[in-house]
């Protein structure tokens, strides 16, 4: 947590709240789509913190919640449009899982919009930066996520 | 009934077309029904069933321990066989595997109400029997009443509704234990490289604990509530179970444990799933 809080900055009492968003990507296509709208020079908020995985399939609901026990306000996951998936069928799993799990945040009490779930293609380079863009703002909209992280902080016994 | 029973149990015992029979006995005493595992044909006499027998007898058959005294006969209740055809769905073990002695009450656990014998002996015919018996009767608008009013509340109120049950919880795990599809050599919870979940009663480790052991029965729970009723600290895991099982079949129009031959509900797609959420 301590090293999330430098790398946020300290911030001034009345400055805009920066929320910090984990975004799982799959290497084939959003990873592909965030690479390409870096080098088309496209801007997007830096709040977004990036992890590469191979596949959607991959992205075990757990990374969801140990992105939010390490101190993310909100997190995106995003991977290949259905029909495109490197591995065929990767991603058509991986929104069964994301149905049922979204279901359940919802159901403990955890925003939405805290978890987004988008396709991006490798072709997408302005989708990926738009969505960035978009996430942030509904995090920002949020708030910092201080009911999940009372309760870590609650297990750890850390001070922020 | 009980007669039947404990002749049948018998049989399979003398014939050898089982080894055991797992079913119910009466604890000495107060006669309370716990499981009982009969290897000699003499001693079926100690079989028991009435309407206070609800615990989930298929846990047994994934432990190494209970296998090891050979093929078995199970006492199987309606949940008891739906957990039954998700073990044999999940390659837990083989539907040829088993002798089922389906038994049914009227209203288990509710004394005085009268037991049967299930009609049907394979898996394939008790399934049959328990879908006629139980689906569509689960998920009614009056068992699904919970689920609908927490939804109903707003997202702070649901937290802190959650927050105020999962701190009761002591992790001891007896919600796992009993549970029959909880089958896993090790838990999610107990490992440490990475830790997943934080291991001591604290906030986090517990709303984890609660988030992964309903996912992780999502689209398997037969809703037996054999986890509720172990819960020593009455935390309603039904109600966690009952939403999430809701979900599977308004999505997927899959309901776990009529048919042991489908494909499971979260380890198949179909490429038409519904994704209005996915942007």
């Amino acid at each position: 947590m301590a090293v999330l809080d430098q790398a946020a900055g300290a911030p001034a009492p009345d400055a805009v709240f920066e929320p910090r968003i984990t975004a799982f990507v799959c290497n084939w296509c959003t990873y592909a789509g965030a690479d390409l709208a870096g080098t088309s020079r496209l801007k997007y908020p830096a709040n977004i913190r990036v992890i590469k995985l191979t596949c959607t399939g991959r992205i075990a609901p757990g990374f969801i919640l140990k992105a939010f026990q390490e101190g993310a306000d909100g997190v995106l996951v995003s991977g290949c449009h259905p029909g495109d998936c490197h591995y065929t069928s990767g991603n058509y799993y991986a929104r069964r899982r994301w149905t049922i799990f979204r279901q359940l945040l919802d159901f403990a009490g955890i925003d939405s919009r805290r978890v987004q779930f988008s396709w991006v293609s490798a072709a997408e380079g302005r989708k990926w930066s738009e969505l960035v863009g978009r996430v942030t703002e509904d995090v920002r909209a949020l708030g910092p996520f201080s009911a999940f992280h009372a309760i870590t902080r609650s297990c750890t016994g850390s001070e922020e | 009934m009980i007669d039947q029973l404990r002749q049948r149990a018998r049989e399979l015992l003398e014939t050898g077309q089982a080894a055991v029979v797992i079913g119910y006995g009466e604890r000495a005493g107060d006669g309370r029904p716990v499981p009982l595992f009969v290897t000699q044909p003499a001693e079926t006499a100690r079989l028991v069933f009435t309407p206070a027998c609800v615990d989930n007898l298929a846990r047994y058959l994934t432990r190494k321990d209970v296998q090891a005294l050979g093929r078995p006969a199970l006492v199987a209740t309606p949940p008891t066989i739906k957990a039954v055809a998700v073990l044999v769905q999940e390659n837990q073990l083989a539907a040829d595997g088993l002798v089922l002695i389906g038994v049914c009450c009227e209203a288990p656990g509710t004394a005085g109400t009268a037991c049967a014998l299930l009609a049907g002996a394979t898996l394939a015919e008790l399934e049959a029997e328990v879908a006629g018996r139980l689906r569509g009767q689960e998920l009614t608008e009056a068992a699904l009443a919970r689920v609908a009013a927490l939804e109903a509340q707003s997202a702070d109120e649901r937290w802190a509704f959650w927050e105020a049950e999962f701190a009761r919880c002591i992790r001891c795990y007896a919600c796992r234990q009993a549970c029959p599809l909880c089958y896993c050599e090790q838990c999610i919870v107990e490992k440490n490289q990475p830790q997943w979940v934080p291991s001591s009663p604290h906030p986090l480790g517990n709303t984890l604990f609660h988030f992964y052991r309903a996912f992780h029965l999502a689209g398997r729970c037969v809703l037996c509530d054999a986890c509720a009723e172990a819960c020593p600290m009455d935390i309603p895991l039904g109600l966690l179970n009952r939403k999430l099982a809701r979900e599977v079949r308004d999505n997927f129009a899959y309901e776990a444990g009529y048919d042991h031959t489908a494909p499971p509900a979260m380890a198949s797609y179909r490429s038409s799933d519904q994704e209005a959420f996915i942007r």
